[in-house]
């Protein structure tokens, strides 16, 4: 009796067992297929998502590219004669602060190692600080740079100087169009108007900002003496570095 | 920044409180307060990872940029990288936000923290100084502008949160279904083991056995 009930018993207990374990898996597997479909999904959905943000980054090949600029990719301006022994690089945003403190401090140095015929000077100007504005300045800043060197050359040197001796602060709403353009003409050239507001170069301001960090650009100002990297360097650092390349 | 410290402050609170809760709470006692707190790390993860991707996503050229700026990965592979980084981030959210296959989330977001610890250590020791660029920016800062320490200490709280969440997935205000059949049937595998339960069967055995 007593085994024949304990039997029942057990029999019952292994059954609720058995049923526990079924729920258990059918669980289980429903879980694992809702996982598997979500998970699909998300493949295909962030899939396509990058394909549109690499779509937004990218720039047509027939883009307007502004002449009188060097090297691959037309991205520097080069200053100073092409014999100079010499070559400076600088990578700058006109919104960048540190670039304007630069600009103070070492641009005289830079300026009359240039005019010695010691070196010469590569600017390569990028864009990379559009958040630092409520209208994208740092793009619409190295555009009608990119104007000025277009239609006027030589006027080149001053507007890059005018751009960071007007630098707004960051933060704000940046220098309005009109006054580019007259900072523009300021600096001798005057038919840049609509180049500017039409942001002609816009597509070229992606380009060279992207061949920038893809040549190790991390930040602004990036100085290289002969293509050695000189982090954030004073007047004396600068010319020291170039009296060495200037002997090595 | 004294926001992000009192933000990290709390992160700190809530992961020590995770922890708490795996080594406390005895294994198969689920409390309302366990589902409430995995809710509340379900919406903190969701919060952060949602802020951090959706921060990023007006500028991927600058996301790309950011994670160039780590140098660690190949160039081959930075582009791909610094577009789905925010993408997988926003989506994350968006699983975690309403609960849906927490325990694939959390475990993605697992993977991401340690990716982002490992990251940011690597930089600190090769004595760059960089933005981590976690909530968009990125690129190289001023030395000693930079803020290791506490982005570690945020990550390797997350990460806290999203294995309690691998661990027990279920929670309160969740879309999954895995409430009543996942880990409710794993820790209470049967009535039986209830001490009160057992006493009435032994009693009714006892009763039964006496007249034999």
């Amino acid at each position: 009796m007593t085994s024949g009930k304990s039997s029942r018993e057990q029999r019952a207990a292994k059954v609720k067992a058995q049923q526990a374990a079924m729920r258990k898996a059918e669980a289980r597997r429903r879980n694992g297929i809702i996982a598997g479909a979500v998970l699909a999904v998300l493949v295909v959905v962030i899939g396509v998502a990058a394909l549109v943000q690499s779509g937004r980054n990218s720039t047509s090949d027939t883009s307007a590219t502004p002449s009188n600029f060097s090297g691959p990719g037309s991205t520097s301006v080069v200053l100073g004669q092409s014999s100079a022994p010499v070559t400076v690089t600088v990578f700058e945003d006109f919104q960048c602060p540190i670039c304007q403190q630069f600009e103070t401090s070492v641009g005289p140095t830079l300026a009359s190692l240039r005019e010695s015929g010691k070196v010469k000077v590569e600017y390569r100007s990028i864009a990379f600080l559009d958040r630092m504005s409520s209208t994208e300045y740092s793009t619409r800043a190295l555009n009608a740079a990119a104007c000025v060197r277009d239609q006027a050359p030589d006027a080149f040197d001053k507007f890059h100087t005018a751009l960071f001796a007007n630098q707004p602060p960051e933060n704000s709403a940046g220098l309005p169009d009109s006054k580019l353009v007259e900072l523009a003409k300021g600096a001798g050239a005057p038919d840049v108007a609509s180049c500017i507001t039409g942001q002609t170069f816009k597509d070229w301001t992606v380009k060279v900002t992207d061949a920038a960090s893809k040549d190790g650009v991390n930040g602004t100002p990036t100085v290289r003496v002969n293509g050695t990297d000189l982090v954030n360097p004073s007047a004396e650092q600068l010319t020291a570095a170039v009296d060495k390349a200037a002997k090595g | 920044m004294r926001l992000e410290t009192l933000l990290t402050g709390g992160l700190v609170v809530l992961a020590i409180a995770a922890m708490a809760f795996v080594a406390g709470v005895p294994r198969g006692r689920v409390t309302g307060g366990r589902l409430w707190f995995a809710t509340a790390c379900r919406l903190v993860l969701a919060g952060y990872l949602g802020v951090a991707g959706l921060l990023k996503l007006p500028d991927p050229a600058e996301s790309v940029r950011a994670v160039r700026a780590y140098r660690i990965l190949p160039e081959a592979v930075v582009p791909t990288v610094g577009y789905v980084l925010p993408l997988l981030e926003v989506a994350v959210a968006v699983l975690l936000l309403v609960g849906l296959t927490t325990r694939l989330a959390a475990a993605l977001t697992s993977l991401l923290m340690v990716a982002f610890v490992i990251g940011i250590a690597s930089v600190a020791a090769r004595g760059i100084s960089i933005d981590c660029g976690c909530f968009g920016g990125g690129g190289d800062v001023a030395e000693g502008a930079t803020h290791y320490t506490q982005e570690i200490i945020r990550d390797v709280c997350l990460l806290v949160l999203a294995l309690l969440l691998v661990y027990r997935p279920s929670s309160r205000l969740a879309l999954d279904p895995t409430q009543d059949t996942d880990d409710l049937d794993l820790d209470v595998p049967d009535l039986d083991d209830d001490p009160t339960d057992s006493a009435t069967t032994t009693g009714t055995i006892t009763t039964q056995e006496n007249p034999s």
